[in-house]
């Protein structure tokens, strides 16, 4: 049961709440927490609401997305890319798109991550907050997917991506509201160059694919493809499907996005 | 943690204290909002706790109470009550979706924000509003003519569009789209389920301890540190509990159901089974007595499959005395040498070819013809087995009952499909006479077969008795998955052979049913995999041979369509295959082989369901014409081909039937009264689950006495007040309790019109009813009100109270048959499917209240669409069920409808039938496993021989996945 809730008005506030309280976490939308079956021990909780994260901006080094900005919000959002929008709705539910943050969806890196393979197709930076810290950090989400030792970074306090980037998605679940199997995504830059490969695979986490990105890039055929990924990709069996379903999956479905991308319809 | 929050609810500011952890929801029903409800434990998934936020729909039990501090909030209950409806409540009933409405007046939130946000919504639209709320009932379909009608009304102050068609031109009530008596209450949220009649009391807390093994002995349970605890009343155990077994389906006695268990019993048979029920003032209270239950037990190995079960020395899952209250062998005894006496008895009303020592909890067999010649004849023969799997009911509302006792007798308000066989079983348990049981069924949140069967109310009944205390017991979503009735997982085998030109030569089928560790509906279920399946083919030479094996996975009983499901996708898609194997079209199969009027039903006499089964010719039969009409509306034969190569595109469809009641079995009554002011009541003993079987009783009333709706009020359900009804299973509802409505109401009649002809001195056949509620003399023009007639009546010298009661039992039935087609897109490359075309064609008589009828088929196709692609419970390899909540589980909400729905009730009349109505909802759970899989292997290739039909089962078909 939860016995703490605090409702800082700011970053600072926000850190020092979590320094003091042990077992403490951060609230954001609440569709994690606060659920049956979240598997996580909440003692107190710091709500990040009033702290000021719910932004969304355009600057010179890219789109700067808050931590708390809500699934709905970025929907609504002229600013943000069609790519991200298509992860968006993966989330089918719209009660829970109305609570649900970009912030907290990442902050989980669930292996059935509605966002973070898109993010990381976006080559999306994030920027950390940490109590005592006098500046904030900027962390690829690469960087966080190779260590995931390393997400205890403090408070997430936006994401940063490259709008122009031309990023595709798909997530594999039976049922909309289904945990989803796998969930991929592909990214190049506006030139066509500049190739992301990530998935989110349930059971087995984030993957990041550079070897077969890189592949790819190169002009490489499926047959290299299916060869160079299949010794980068974990797969497991679980509720959602066998592992080599999943690596059917995710070996197909990747060159799928693939062919679209050649095909420039990303 | 802050004690206050201040926010505005439904316009009022307000500031309220909270607790520490309370749940946003809790808070909003603590403060009267009770129509917001829990439906999945905190999961985020059912919607039935949505409420605006700030003017954005959001899940009140995601949220803590202290975050609401500052919000704005609107609760469903504010649009307004069940006498002021809202533009959108109303169309909502006018559209056919207020069924079982557990989460109803959030729908009506949801579809109210909407318009205020997008005046005239896309489908699109639409459906995003709805994405977040599973509806079961009705499914998602008639959502869309909801708000329609809500827009047509509030632009022009009335309805354009027509909510249905209307049936039966000659009457006014009865076929007609006149909405739902029960609807206002149960849209506007106001008090209609068992946890509303609560009020003020705080009643006492049952907690059930579980077995945490498949199969165990309980050596020794041990409970006295658990009964010292303060606040605890009693504790029950297999130790303490009545020595008396019994079974928990619902079904009219002599039961076809051994009765293997009591309320608790010495060898726990799954995982979660009953070991010890705790009794105290709260639940904390309880669950910390129930930690002190000291339980040893001797761990079994359990057995899950068919497969398992029918191996050569299997372990037992009953191995106790085996007793007949009728029909003993002869050899019983020697039989019995072998029983372990604490095992648990097993008693059989009657023979079910039972073998507990090979874990044959029924058996049946029988056949017609010879089908070995005619296989012999065959040009082609084909033997094929389908698999189906565990599949949940899911209602939103779980089960729930309120006992108490008042003036010296046991109460309990329960949300049950068959009030009187709760009042039975709970007799039996308890050692009361009946009369000392009152059984108060309430609205239901929906049941679909789970409650007709008496999974709680037996020991919630008995606790209350026994302690004297008021209980209220709610299954959670977990209890529901795993200690309630599924469907049965069956293999059924077909071999069929048929001549070149398509013709049928000869059918067998072979029905493997898994019963789980009781045996509830273990002969009936399976059996009607064939007896509603195999009357649909006009074949000489047919066999079956049901088997039910008893195994430790979850309880599995009574859920809409029965067994039908299962046999319909084992029979219709292995006719497929035959056919595709023959290189023939299957619809010209279909029509070489179905049924038709007049056809002599030879195959039902060993169907009978544990006695013999009534032989009769086919009645009225919309077969073919459902084969051709839903043929044309899907163009069968045209092949579909997609934009995307990556799609392939396939049609299938089946035949399907089902029955209208159990007759010879069933039985139904009813009685009515002439109220003083002219206006009238009727008992009904019916159990509506919220499929509108009020409603028709209250038609029939009106249709009859010529007067509006609102001047017949209905009860129904209760033990006390209403006569005897079977209840509300095998589709009985409008065949059976209708028709006793109709007969109470025509009896009422008699004695209005015999009296009238007195008080008017005129000849009784002179006399006719008419609106707005009087008997007029067609002879001399004289005319007397109802209320003057009943207060006349009730007057000093008058001759006493009119009442009507009527009766009905039947041997007949007035069977529905129909064709569902689908059709589907495959993606060859990921196994993903999408139902695009989905067209139910089914004959229903005249359907009393059309809007609900067709809401119910809707509703039934997509629960059969849900288990044919998505669901199915999966157990570990030590009997845990680890799917067991809605997201891992499976169900399809509205991405998953279809996006072309039709449903089409073909108006073809039956004789049997005094109100010419055939049943309509439990025939729609049969075709959608079979057409499917036909649209699959049309699209693919593919046959998939098993529920759940997944992407990866596609895939691995198509020889897309290597090991």
């Amino acid at each position: 049961m939860v016995n703490g809730y605090w409702k800082p008005e700011t970053v600072d506030e926000a850190l020092a709440l979590k320094a003091g309280h042990k077992g403490s976490r951060f609230l954001a939308g609440g569709t994690e927490l606060e659920r049956l079956g979240c598997g996580v021990e909440v003692k107190g909780l710091i709500d990040l609401k009033d702290v000021g994260l719910d932004g969304i901006r355009s600057e010179r080094d890219g789109l700067h997305v808050g931590g708390m900005v809500a699934f709905t919000q970025a929907l609504e959002s002229d600013l943000v890319p069609e790519g991200l929008k298509e992860a968006l709705l993966f989330m089918g539910s719209m009660p829970k798109r109305n609570m649900a943050t970009i912030g907290g969806n990442v902050m989980r890196h669930g292996s059935d991550s509605y966002l973070v393979p898109t993010l990381a197709a976006y080559h999306a930076r994030l920027v950390f907050a940490a109590h005592g810290a006098t500046k904030e950090k900027a962390v690829e989400l690469e960087h966080l997917i190779r260590h995931p030792a390393d997400w205890e970074q403090g408070l997430l306090k936006e994401i940063i991506l490259d709008p122009r980037r031309r990023v595709s998605s798909h997530r594999f679940a039976v049922t909309t509201e289904s945990h989803a199997a796998v969930t991929l995504s592909l990214g190049c830059g506006a030139d066509g160059g500049d190739l992301r490969m990530a998935a989110a695979i349930r059971g087995s986490g984030i993957q990041l694919f550079t070897k077969s990105q890189e592949l790819v890039a190169g002009g490489a055929g499926r047959k290299a493809f299916h060869e160079t990924l299949l010794g980068e990709l974990e797969t497991t069996d679980d509720l959602t499907g066998s592992a080599e379903y999943k690596r059917y999956l995710v070996e197909e479905g990747l060159w799928m996005l693939v062919e679209a991308m050649r095909r420039n319809h990303v | 943690m802050k004690n206050n929050i201040t926010a505005t609810i439904n316009g009022q500011k307000m500031t309220v204290e909270v607790k520490p952890g309370q749940t946003l929801r809790e808070l909003l029903v603590g403060l009267g909002h009770f129509c917001l409800r829990n439906s999945d434990d905190g999961e985020g998934f059912c919607g039935s706790d949505t409420i605006l936020l700030d003017d954005k729909p959001v899940y009140s039990n995601l949220m803590l109470a202290v975050q609401a501090d500052g919000a704005t909030i609107r609760t469903p209950d504010s649009l307004g009550d069940s006498r002021h409806l809202s533009i959108v409540q109303q169309a909502m009933i006018d559209a056919g979706v207020v069924q079982s409405a557990y989460n109803a007046p959030e729908v009506a939130l949801l579809l109210t924000w909407l318009l205020e946000h997008h005046p005239n919504p896309t489908k699109g639209q639409i459906r995003d509003a709805l994405s977040g709320i599973f509806i079961r009932d009705a499914g998602y379909e008639l959502y869309y003519t909801a708000v329609r009608l809500a827009v047509e009304r509030r632009d022009a102050g009335s309805y354009k569009t027509a909510a249905a068609p209307s049936f039966k031109k000659e009457d006014t009530y009865i076929g007609k789209p006149m909405g739902k008596i029960d609807g206002p209450v149960l849209v506007s949220g106001e008090r209609a389920f068992v946890e509303d009649q609560l009020g003020g009391d705080k009643p006492w807390s049952l907690y059930l301890l579980g077995s945490p093994y498949a199969s165990a002995m309980i050596e020794s349970i041990d409970s006295t540190e658990a009964e010292k605890v303060p606040g605890v009343a009693a504790v029950i155990t297999a130790a303490n509990c009545p020595d008396i077994y019994y079974m928990q389906a619902g079904q009219g006695n002599p039961e076809p159901s051994p009765h293997d268990r009591r309320l608790f019993n010495w060898h726990v048979r799954f995982v979660g089974d009953r070991v010890a029920a705790v009794v105290a003032q709260d639940m904390e209270t309880a669950k910390k007595a129930a930690s002190l239950v000291k339980v040893k037990y001797r761990v079994l190995k359990p057995v899950f499959t068919v497969e398992e079960a029918m191996a050569p020395g299997a372990p037992l899952v009953h191995n106790g005395i085996v007793r007949y209250r009728s029909g003993a062998p002869s050899d019983l005894d020697e039989y019995n040498k072998s029983a372990d006496p604490k095992d648990g008895d097993v008693i059989y009303q009657f023979p079910l070819h039972g073998d507990i020592h090979h874990n044959i909890a029924a058996q049946a067999h029988g056949q017609i013809g010879d089908v070995e010649k005619g296989f012999a004849e065959a040009d082609c023969v084909i033997e094929r087995t389908y698999q189906t799997s565990q599949v949940q009911c899911t209602p939103l509302e779980p089960h729930t009952c309120y006992a108490f006792i008042k003036d010296g007798r046991l109460t309990i308000h329960d949300s049950t499909q068959v009030p009187w066989h709760v009042r039975r079983i709970v007799a039996w348990i308890t050692g009361l006479p009946e009369n000392k049981i009152h059984i108060i069924k309430d609205r239901v949140g929906g049941g679909y077969g789970s409650k007709q069967d008496i999974l709680i109310e037996d020991l919630v009944g008995y606790a209350c008795w026994i302690t004297g205390k008021p209980i209220f017991y709610q299954h959670s979503r977990h209890d529901e998955f795993t200690n309630c009735s599924t469907r049965h997982p069956m293999r059924v085998t077909v071999k069929m052979g048929a001549k070149k030109d398509g013709t049928i030569t000869a059918i067998w089928m072979d029905n493997r049913a898994n019963t789980g560790p009781y045996g509830n509906h273990a002969l009936t279920v399976p059996m009607n995999a064939c007896s509603k399946t195999l009357p649909l083919m006009a074949v000489p030479n047919m066999k079956f041979d049901v088997t039910t094996y008893y195994t430790n996975i979850p309880p599995t009983g009574a859920y809409q369509g029965y067994g039908t499901p299962k046999g319909s996708y084992g029979l219709m898609t292995c006719m497929a295959e035959l056919a595709d194997k023959l290189g023939i079209d299957y619809m010209e199969m279909a029509r070489k082989n179905h049924v038709y009027t007049g056809y002599r039903l030879d195959i039902l006499a060993g169907l009978g369901e544990g006695r013999a089964g009534n032989v009769v010719p086919v009645g009225s039969c919309g077969l073919r014409e459902a084969l051709e009409t839903g043929g044309k509306m899907i163009e069968w034969g045209r092949k579909e081909v997609s934009d995307d190569p990556d799609w392939k595109i396939g049609k299938g469809f089946a035949m399907i039937q089902q029955g209208s009641g159990l007759p010879g079995l069933d039985q139904a009554n009813a009685w009515c009264k002439l109220l003083t002011d002219g206006t009238f009541e009727i008992f009904s003993g019916g159990a509506d689950l919220g499929t509108g079987l009020d409603t028709i009783s209250a038609k029939i009333m009106s249709e009859t006495f010529c007067v509006p709706l609102d001047h017949v009020t209905v009860t129904s359900g209760d033990t006390d007040s209403c006569v005897f009804d079977t209840g509300a299973y095998a589709s009985s509802g409008t065949f059976f309790s209708g028709n006793a409505s109709l007969l109470a109401a025509h009896d009422l009649k008699d004695a209005m019109l015999k009296e009238a002809a007195y008080q008017m001195q005129e000849e009784e056949g002179d006399l006719i009813l008419r609106a707005p509620g009087e008997v007029y003399s067609t002879k001399t023009g004289k005319s007397l009100s109802y209320a003057k007639l009943s207060h006349d009546t009730l007057s000093g010298t008058g001759h006493g109270q009119l009442i009507g009661h009527g009766g009905f039992s039947t041997n007949g039935s007035a069977v529905p048959y129909g064709a569902h087609f689908a059709q589907v897109a495959v993606n060859v490359r990921t196994g993903e499917v999408k139902v695009q075309k989905f067209y139910a064609v089914q004959d229903c008589g005249t359907p009393i209240n059309p809007e609900y009828a067709i809401g119910q088929v809707f509703g039934a196709c997509q629960k059969s669409i849900g288990h044919s692609l998505y669901e199915g419970m999966i157990l570990d390899k030590d009997g845990v069920c680890v799917n067991a909540d809605m997201t891992d589980y499976g169900v399809p909400m509205v991405w998953e409808a279809p996006d072309d729905f039709k449903v089409v009730l073909l108006d073809v009349k039956d004789e049997t039938s005094p109100l010419g109505a055939k049943s309509i909802s439990e025939i729609s759970c049969n075709g959608a496993a079979p057409a499917i899989a036909i649209a699959i292997h049309d699209a693919c290739g593919a046959w998939i021989r098993s529920w759940p039909f997944t992407p990866e089962k596609i895939l691995r078909a198509m020889g897309k996945i290597k090991e």
